[in-house]
């Protein structure tokens, strides 16, 4: 085979055989997926072009290759005598504008189909939000005393109900700090458990009992791409505001997600942050200190 | 005509001086939106200043080297440079001129509140510049009084480069501050600091960092597409052999340069989220994600086309052609990286696509999208480039002297080289092992996450002294395929993938992943090189370069390069400058005007094209009158 059909064959064997057999079927597997996935359009056409460079790069590089790859061509474009080379020229010398020709029509004519929409990640957060920080987090010494006296309290009650569970007192401000935020985090946890689930999980990873109802899959967030790559109060204001608040600089934006500051106060929808990160088992994106 | 001239030109300013003696906060310019006009005169500045202070750097460097080796062409080729940059550096001038003219006219509010604070930079500003162009002229004059006074020529172009880098730090402290400003009283948000907090604010030294090696690689570029355009216009075979030569040495230092700006550019981006981690998802995740990824296909195109290039010259090299059949394993890395380094989180989907795939992320193409994936294949396609270099290095080389006959200075030398390369890899893993997650703001259970990064740095150290033993075991080249090997496997596919995993559990961490992984890389390019050096010193050739013998294709690449490289940065600017959003001074004084809004992508692409090509059109003016000169002389 020469160099010219080898070019080819690889173009068809990576454009077809890899991106439209092996790809889909690899990804399917790799995520335990019940359909094929394959790359998408806008990939697939930023692919298809990257390797066509590529190519033109590697004929281009060498003498030798542009040579061996132009042969073929100008044996195939002399004039031919035999009638079965001439018809062959003729066929392919038509073809060429005829698929040209049909693939501007394909690509311009009107068809029933979805536009493709470009979507941003991370759509801009209002200045009022930069800065907040999850009080919840990191409790007054107040609020810690206040929840030690309340675990005492408590304490003393089980000891003369035999029926109530034993109760663990801190032993100092510290240890009350962790079994603060440990207790905000269970009621965050029983908060997401009534409100968010349905979408979200109680895994949230993203398939709650609700999750098939929606075109768009809600966001996994044991995803290290979704909630571990923004920092606390982006997420706050996703809760807060939800899929409504979200800028017009960010369309086309497709969210679901429900204005949640109408529902539940402000303190709620930290601890629900709280829950949501502990179920997802990832932390928010720390403030990184400047170097 | 004259008077006509002054006629008319009293009835223009007649018609738009009205309304001159009202204090506004914003002007337009002749009507014309006022930012659309600063930016574009801001654009040409900066492309002229890149320039001006890049082509210094080598200019210097390649006159040292003429002294050095005692090779005259060394020498022409510093001139020639030199003989650029004074066509351009009135230009540069000029523009600066211009744009500041520009901006105290249209943004009064802005540049009353700018000169509030840096008001005394800005006449040591003068008097640098002063300074530079006095140095500049005395460089280029004095080039063949001081022939043979090289010593004194060669101190005032390090003293042209020091004036240089201090007007650049100037004027970047100011674009900084705009984007992270300092000394500011969080309370009443006024500015309560010294000039030197304003001038030392959070993003200024990552900037000052990241246009160094900027100008370095453009400087380079811009050399190369003159030298291009002179090669395919020059009527002899030496003026052919003097430009591609030219043309090489403009891209070996853009191409050397390019290697650590992805770093420079890594490091300033990881300071733009410490500062503002808002700011930082707007330009990564957010409105500026996807002028991102156009930018990453300028980067990924400098780094290809690069490549190509030097492929293409091992066609005038004989013997090269020994090491053709290693160039598609390199094309295979560096496309299948580049599309890698392409890919966005969120890909553009259709309805039909986001069902099928039941989200908005492809469950698999997603993970190309994250930096993690990002930093391993910038890494792996610097490798390819300097393992292209390698081959280019080699091509002709035959027979060589085995390293245990090289002498003293050799073993000396490569001890030293590949000892710091080893005491640099080792004191980041020492630092990464005594790691205190509170450094980091991470609880302490976190230090689990340290460890491994750690011990890619030990093995690392590792093989470049199992590297150095084979060396002086006269099997060089096996202890250079060993550490290139292990490189490979520690920085692509050890940390690359360990990044996902630090990136979800300790994200603070990742950047530390990233310096690793960039050391890493470095250490192994000192090492082999330093080797081959010595390896192949004194060696054999079979036969010199043919210098001339490039196909035209070569230098119309060396000519997209340097249109690739212009628009990269054109771009770089826009995103660096629009995350600032709606505030002149971010978070301190908003822009109220009519403009305070982000231009799309298409808008900002049309912009710096026009830019792009009105500094072409302008550069090519400056050469064709530098030329003028030149043919005088030669008469």
């Amino acid at each position: 085979m020469n160099f010219f059909w080898k070019i080819v064959l690889f173009f068809v064997a990576i454009r077809y055989g890899f991106f439209e057999v092996v790809f889909p079927r690899v990804s399917q597997w790799a995520v335990n997926s019940p359909d094929l996935l394959p790359a998408p359009a806008a990939a697939m056409s930023m692919y298809t072009w990257l390797m066509m460079v590529a190519i033109a790069i590697y004929i281009l590089s060498s003498e030798e290759r542009i040579a061996d790859f132009m042969t073929p061509i100008h044996q195939f474009l002399k004039p031919q005598t035999a009638a079965a080379k001439k018809g062959m020229q003729i066929v392919v010398l038509a073809a060429i504008p005829l698929f040209g020709g049909w693939s501007y029509f394909d690509v311009n004519s009107p068809k029933m189909v979805s536009p493709t929409a470009v979507r941003i990640q991370h759509p801009t957060m209002p200045g009022s939000f930069e800065g907040m920080k999850n009080p919840l987090r990191d409790p007054t010494e107040e609020q810690v005393e206040e929840f030690i006296a309340e675990q005492k309290e408590l304490a003393e009650e089980a000891a003369e109900d035999e029926e109530m569970e034993p109760v663990t007192v801190p032993n100092n401000i510290e240890d009350g700090r962790i079994a603060l935020v440990s207790k905000w985090t269970e009621e965050g946890a029983a908060l997401y458990a009534v409100n968010c689930r349905p979408c979200h999980g109680m895994q949230a990873d993203g398939v709650g009992p609700m999750a098939v109802g929606w075109r768009l899959q809600p966001a996994n967030f044991r995803d290290p791409g979704t909630i571990a790559t923004i920092v606390e109060e982006y997420a706050f204001w996703r809760v807060s505001k939800g899929g409504p608040g979200l800028p017009s600089a960010s369309t086309p934006w497709d969210s679901a997600m429900p204005i949640w500051d109408l529902d539940l106060s402000e303190n709620e929808r930290w601890k629900i942050l709280l829950g949501e990160y502990f179920l997802a088992g990832v932390g928010p994106r720390q403030t990184e200190k400047l170097e | 005509m004259f008077l006509s001239g002054i006629v008319f030109l009293g009835g223009v300013f007649s018609v738009f001086g009205a309304g001159a003696q009202e204090i506004v906060d914003y002007r337009t310019f002749f009507g014309f939106d006022p930012r659309t006009t600063v930016w574009i005169i801001a654009e040409l500045h900066l492309m002229f200043g890149a320039f001006v202070l890049g082509v210094p750097m080598f200019a210097v460097t390649v006159e040292y080297v003429g002294v050095l080796t005692g090779e005259e062409r060394y020498d022409r080729l510093a001139k020639d440079f030199t003989r650029l940059l004074s066509a351009s550096f009135a230009l540069t001038a000029a523009l600066g001129g211009l744009l500041t003219f520009a901006l105290f006219t249209l943004y009064p509010k802005v540049m009353t509140f700018m000169s509030g604070i840096f008001h005394e930079s800005f006449y040591i500003y003068a008097f640098f510049f002063f300074g530079e162009t006095f140095v500049l002229y005395f460089y280029y004059y004095s080039w063949d009084r001081l022939k043979n006074r090289k010593g004194i020529h060669i101190s005032a172009g390090i003293l042209l480069n020091l004036i240089g880098l201090i007007i650049m730090g100037i004027s970047n402290s100011w674009a900084t501050y705009m984007m992270s400003p300092s000394g500011i009283d969080p309370e009443t948000m006024k500015f309560t600091g010294t000039l030197m907090d304003a001038i030392w604010n959070p993003l200024w030294n990552p900037l000052n960092l990241h246009r160094i090696l900027g100008n370095a690689v453009f400087g380079g570029y811009v050399a190369g597409a003159y030298a291009a355009v002179k090669f395919l216009t020059a009527q002899t075979e030496e003026d052919r052999a003097h430009y591609d030569w030219m043309g090489y040495v403009g891209n070996f230092i853009a191409i050397v340069s390019l290697l650590f700006l992805p770093f420079a550019g890594y490091y300033l981006g990881r300071e733009v989220y410490s500062f503002s981690p808002v700011m930082g998802n707007n330009m990564m995740g957010g409105a500026f994600s996807w002028t991102f990824i156009i930018q990453a296909i300028g980067i990924g195109s400098l780094l290809i086309l690069g490549n190509f290039y030097l492929w293409m010259g091992m066609g005038r090299i004989p013997g090269a052609e020994r090491y053709q059949g290693f160039i598609k394993f390199i094309l295979f890395i560096l496309t299948l990286s580049f599309a890698i380094w392409l890919t966005p989180h969120n890909l553009p989907l259709s309805s039909g696509e986001q069902l099928r795939m039941g989200g908005q992320y492809h469950p698999t193409l997603k993970f190309f999208g994250l930096m993690p994936a990002k930093n391993a294949v910038i890494n792996f396609m610097i490798l390819g480039t300097f393992f292209s270099f390698l081959l280019y290095r080699r091509g002709n080389i035959s027979k060589t002297i085995p390293f245990s006959q090289q002498g003293g200075g050799a073993k000396f030398w490569t001890l030293i080289f590949t000892g710091l390369a080893f005491a640099s890899i080792l004191w980041y893993g020492e630092y990464l092992w005594n790691l205190d997650p509170k450094e980091l703001d991470l609880p302490p259970e976190k230090v689990e996450f340290f460890s491994l990064a750690a011990w890619c740095l030990i093995g690392q150290a590792f093989f470049i002294a199992v590297a150095v033993a084979f060396t002086f075991k006269d099997q060089g080249k096996i202890g250079q395929a060993i550490l290139f090997t292990y490189t490979v496997i520690n920085t692509v596919f050890i940390l690359g993938i360990y990044g996902f995993v630090v990136m979800a559990e300790a994200s603070p961490f990742l950047r530390n992943i990233a310096v690793a992984q960039w050391l890493s890389m470095l250490s192994c390019i000192i090492a082999v090189l330093t080797i081959d050096i010595f390896i192949f010193r004194k060696a054999e050739h079979m036969g010199a370069i043919r210098w001339g013998k490039m196909s035209a294709v070569s230098q119309y690449v060396l000519l997209t390069l340097f249109i690739v490289s212009l628009l990269t940065m054109g771009i770089m600017g826009f995103i660096r400058s629009g995350l600032r959003e709606n505030w002149h001074v971010y978070g301190v004084l908003e822009d109220t005007s009519d403009w305070a809004f982000t231009p799309t992508n298409l808008y900002a692409a049309k912009v710096i094209a026009f830019c792009a090509l009105t500094f072409i059109l302008m550069m090519t003016v400056a050469f064709w009158l530098s030329e003028l000169g030149e043919k005088k002389k030669v008469k």
